[in-house]
């Protein structure tokens, strides 16, 4: 059980950055990881050695998510002024104008390309094990990452109308 | 002569993504090189996914808060009904140590 905590501690910096990268808001990220923690702690004798431990904390991650969401009639993850771009960004990266760029269109996409954006091309992950995450079919994943894709290019393309989307489809701040 | 299995969207996103083997890599690479509208689209997905990778990567440094850590040493920190997961909302990271 001890090798498995340790795991769990491995993961647990990537855990982070996936709940920050999806919600926005570092403390509601750190709420949630915490509640996905407590859960995955207790289900840790049901963790199957040799299997991707970062993928199952994901799924219990977005489960916390999601019945966060359904519980608080919180809009989907929040907060579109709210971007990653107080998140330092070291001033030896060439092209730092475009990393801002780059993130503030990324807080603008939608919650499903957001995620799987995030699984498969930040994370690394298969699309098999994505589509398990996801709950959808490998097909669907790759439809909504390349949708994913073409979003945020559009996003940055057109700079100016930030925030404005999400306004239109009636989604709040978080309180 | 090799009979080449034709260039899908499919690999073309795996490009991007890069998973490809080197050699399908570099059968996309010249299927790419003659077109060039696909190409530039490729090279600027590219930058995007470069880009949130950076900034990814910077976040995996941040100090992990206390209270999380405590979760992982706390050995009593069980069970299996969601009770602990709403005491620790209501009572604070403190709480952690009183489950049980």
């Amino acid at each position: 059980m001890e090798s498995r905590r340790q795991a769990l501690l491995d993961e647990l910096p990537r855990l982070r950055r996936y709940a920050r990268m999806l919600v926005g808001d570092p403390s509601y990220a750190d709420d949630l990881v915490q509640d996905c923690l407590v859960r995955a702690i207790a289900n840790l004798h049901r963790w199957q050695d040799g299997t991707n431990m970062r993928a199952w904390l994901f799924t219990i991650l977005r489960n916390v998510l999601y019945n966060d969401l359904r519980r608080a009639r919180r809009s989907p993850f929040l907060d579109a002024g709210e971007s990653l771009e107080t998140v330092p960004v070291s001033a030896t990266q060439e092209s730092r104008m475009r990393v801002m760029d780059v993130d503030r269109a990324f807080a603008r996409l939608a919650p499903a390309h957001k995620e799987v954006f995030l699984l498969i091309a930040v994370e690394g992950l298969d699309y098999e094990e994505a589509a398990r995450i996801l709950d959808v079919p490998v097909g669907t994943v790759k439809s909504r990452l390349s949708r994913a894709r073409a979003e945020l290019r559009s996003h940055i393309e057109n700079d100016d109308d930030a925030v404005q989307p999400l306004a239109e489809q009636g989604l709040t701040t978080r309180p | 002569m090799t009979i080449s299995t034709p260039i899908t969207d499919d690999d073309v996103e795996a490009f991007v993504s890069d998973r490809l083997d080197p050699e399908r890599r570099a059968e996309v690479d010249r299927w790419l090189s003659a077109r060039p509208e696909r190409l530039a689209e490729v090279r600027l997905f590219q930058e995007q996914q470069a880009a949130l990778r950076r900034l990814a990567d910077d976040m995996l440094g941040d100090p992990i808060p206390d209270r999380l850590l405590a979760l992982l040493r706390d050995e009593r920190c069980g069970g299996e009904d969601g009770q602990n997961i709403n005491r620790l909302r209501r009572d604070g990271p403190d709480a952690a140590g009183t489950i049980g």
